[in-house]
């Protein structure tokens, strides 16, 4: 606690156990919830008199790979612009120089609800489903074009509104193309083959993988490989898309993990109309393309646009792609009051999107 | 187009009469919630969506994205009146870009004997509310998502943290046979549990957690300084960790197997030792330590070793299956306890 005294232009509020500190135009908190990032308000913005959702990062600067994910997250919420992505509307700090810098508040629309608790409660209908996923892969195509892989999409990670309407959430975890998959991440049901089994150069087909369990769900009302553990996951995998080739095979980089696959039993691929029996055929045929356990086969999201499944909502010229996102910094190693300031000369040179050009 | 219009009371005889109509409300979905003429469907469009119908890609049926309601539309859309409203319109023209104005259009180039209801929701609420919904007596979901609530994990910054066995992560640590005990960092550290279960011998398979009571002459210590990743060869450590084990109970003291989270390198070591000296198969011992310990998770390259070493095993001198009356499975290595997933 630095000191008693209130930024200039700021008001102060205690919820749940938390000071919030933030600029007099958000009005009205309410807690919406937590993670492990951080803490979620409701708040009225009075510049625009729009819902917002306020989330203040949990000790942004503790360790230096803490304050590192910040500017991660921070650098590509501004790069991103796309109705498919959250937009950043704002983001601040509650203090007028580089030494009181220490909290950081991002802005983002209220959506109603997320794609996890709309799962949870109700049965999409297909044209929902349709409607969905083709969002999904819009931004997907977006985002990846920048060079961006979110690594982590699933239900929860997706805000929708109660008009259907969607957008891709949570880039903090996002990393380079070329950065080796370390330790755990989060839910592992959405996660492909290639990142639990520890490949070191996994890329953006991931994201793709994870749309296929996500549709899958829609489809038949449940997650597709509910496993509680990796070694479970792995074999409910193989069950549906059969025991991969010799030619996958040898792209498993750990002998070991290679020799552990050969030491369960053969399975062969599972007839998915008998899985998905409601789905159309097209459906079906681009779930195959996403759930292909070889990443260099598996379709893109550009590809999955233009797949019959897609004929009545696709439209190139509405798909737009997004300039190339400079990650060069996820090469340096900086210790914390490198990083904190160069987030805060990303808070300092912040123009919201609706304000450029304009 | 704003010729197209039905009178609030031509709508009302159509009501009462029963006559088959499609009411299609165009405003937002909170005011639909709160309030609609009986019978209406909301058609609220995404943005993204109108664009769509205005390219003409789309089938004009996707504007209702509820099953039940789209089949009673697609029935007789083409058939049947159709009547649009917004809030208050008198003239859909005034504003070009409006959805009610463009789901007319839409509409009647479809074919559709389409009209907007002149003076919108607000006039004919006004004079016949009795036709009117209102929210308290509407149970029925035309649109299911705008009944949705964001719960208590909200869209933002949930990442549904790891592990997700946290529920089975006991605080204690697990005796697996008499006098070996399986356990975390947090375990390792605890002098009065360690106490309360007699342990005397600390095996540490972590490079990094400390050896908490290394001056304290009634502990001995084994670590095995390797993490928890896919080029880490554990089982080069196998005999000596067996070994250690093995003193322990000899000596009838307590020993405790803990890396940081007691999931993966703890239990890959725990597992060879039963493979070993309790005669277990890799699928015995697996199953035997998960029913003590049901979160456990070793890494697939440990598991790999494992496999490996049920190999040595099998055909090694010491192996139990050079006894002739074996009968031990000891080749098949998957998991019995997956078998059940295959369904």
């Amino acid at each position: 606690m630095a000191s008693e005294d209130v930024m200039k232009g700021f008001h102060r509020t205690e919820l749940i156990n938390t000071l919030w500190e933030v600029p007099l135009r958000y009005e009205g908190l309410i807690p919406l919830g937590s993670g492990s990032y951080g803490q979620v308000c409701s708040a009225i913005d009075r510049k625009y008199n729009r819902k917002v959702a306020i989330k203040k990062l949990l000790r942004p600067f503790q360790t230096a790979v803490h304050s590192k994910r910040a500017y991660r997250e921070l650098r590509i919420l501004k790069h991103m612009n796309h109705e498919n992505v959250i937009d950043l509307f704002d983001v601040f700090s509650p203090s007028s120089n580089l030494n009181g810098f220490e909290e950081l508040y991002f802005v983002f629309p209220d959506m109603d609800t997320d794609l996890g608790n709309i799962l949870k409660s109700q049965k999409l209908s297909d044209d929902q489903v349709h409607f969905l996923v083709y969002q999904i892969l819009r931004a997907l195509k977006y985002v990846h074009s920048a060079g961006i892989i979110h690594r982590d999409l699933k239900p929860s990670n997706i805000a929708v509104n109660a008009n259907c309407e969607l957008k891709l959430l949570d880039f903090g975890l996002a990393r380079q193309t070329e950065e080796s998959m370390t330790g755990y991440v989060a839910t592992r049901w959405y996660r492909a083959p290639e990142i639990m089994l520890n490949w070191m150069h996994y890329n953006k087909a991931v994201d793709i993988w994870s749309v296929g369990c996500i549709m899958a769900e829609m489809i038949i009302g449940e997650p597709l490989f509910p496993a509680l553990r990796h070694i479970e996951h792995l074999k409910m995998i193989l069950v549906l898309v059969g025991t991969p080739g010799p030619e996958f095979m040898q792209k498993i980089e750990s002998v070991d993990a290679r020799r552990y696959i050969e030491s369960l039993p053969k399975e062969t691929k599972r007839e998915f109309k008998e899985v998905f029996p409601n789905a159309s055929d097209h459906a079906i045929d681009l779930l195959k393309k996403m759930l292909t356990i070889d990443p260099d086969v598996r379709i893109s999201a550009t590809d999955a646009l233009a797949h019959p499944y897609m004929e009545f909502l696709s439209d190139p010229s509405d798909e737009p792609t997004c300039e190339l996102y400079d990650q060069s910094f996820e090469d340096l190693e900086l210790n914390i009051s490198e990083w904190k300031k160069l987030v805060y000369e990303e808070v300092l040179n912040f123009v919201p999107h609706e304000e450029i050009g304009s | 187009m704003s010729g197209y219009y039905s009178s609030p009371d031509r709508l009302r005889h159509q009501l009462v009469t029963g006559e088959t109509l499609i009411i299609l409300d165009c405003r937002s979905v909170a005011d639909f919630s709160v309030s609609h003429i009986q019978g209406a469907i909301n058609v609220t469009l995404p943005s993204l969506m109108l664009r769509r119908l205005k390219k003409g890609n789309l089938n004009i049926s996707c504007i209702i994205q509820n099953n039940e309601a789209k089949e009673k539309f697609n029935k007789s859309w083409k058939t049947h009146s159709v009547v649009l409203y917004d809030d208050c319109s008198t003239d859909t023209n005034a504003n070009p870009t409006s959805v009610i104005h463009l789901l007319l259009k839409k509409l009647r180039n479809d074919g559709s004997a389409a009209s907007f209801l002149l003076g919108g929701f607000s006039t004919f609420e006004e004079r016949f509310p009795e036709h009117c919904v209102r929210q308290e007596d509407n149970n029925e979901a035309i649109l299911g998502l705008c009944n949705l609530k964001i719960a208590d994990d909200s869209a933002y910054g949930t990442s549904d943290s790891e592990d997700s066995g946290n529920a089975h992560i006991s605080p204690f640590p697990v005796e697996v046979i008499p006098h070996l005990f399986l356990g975390n960092a947090k375990n390792s550290a605890d002098s009065t549990q360690l106490k309360t279960y007699g342990i005397k011998y600390i095996l540490n398979v972590t490079p990094n957690v400390p050896n908490m009571f290394e001056n304290d002459s009634t502990f001995r210590y084994l670590q095995i300084p390797i993490s928890d990743n896919l080029s880490q060869n554990l089982s080069g450590f196998f005999p000596k960790a067996i070994a250690f084990i093995d003193e322990a109970r000899e000596n009838k003291q307590g020993v405790l197997v803990h890396c940081l989270a007691g999931i993966s390198r703890s239990v890959t070591v725990t597992v060879a030792y039963l493979m070993q000296k309790e005669e277990m198969t890799l699928n015995q011992a697996y199953d035997f330590v998960k029913k003590c310990k049901p979160n456990i998770s070793p890494n697939f390259n440990f598991l790999g070793q494992l496999v490996d070493f049920e190999r040595d095993l099998t055909h090694g001198e010491n192996s139990p299956c050079d006894k002739p009356d074996c009968s031990c499975e000891r080749t098949k290595s998957n998991f019995p306890e997956l078998e059940a997933l295959q369904t």
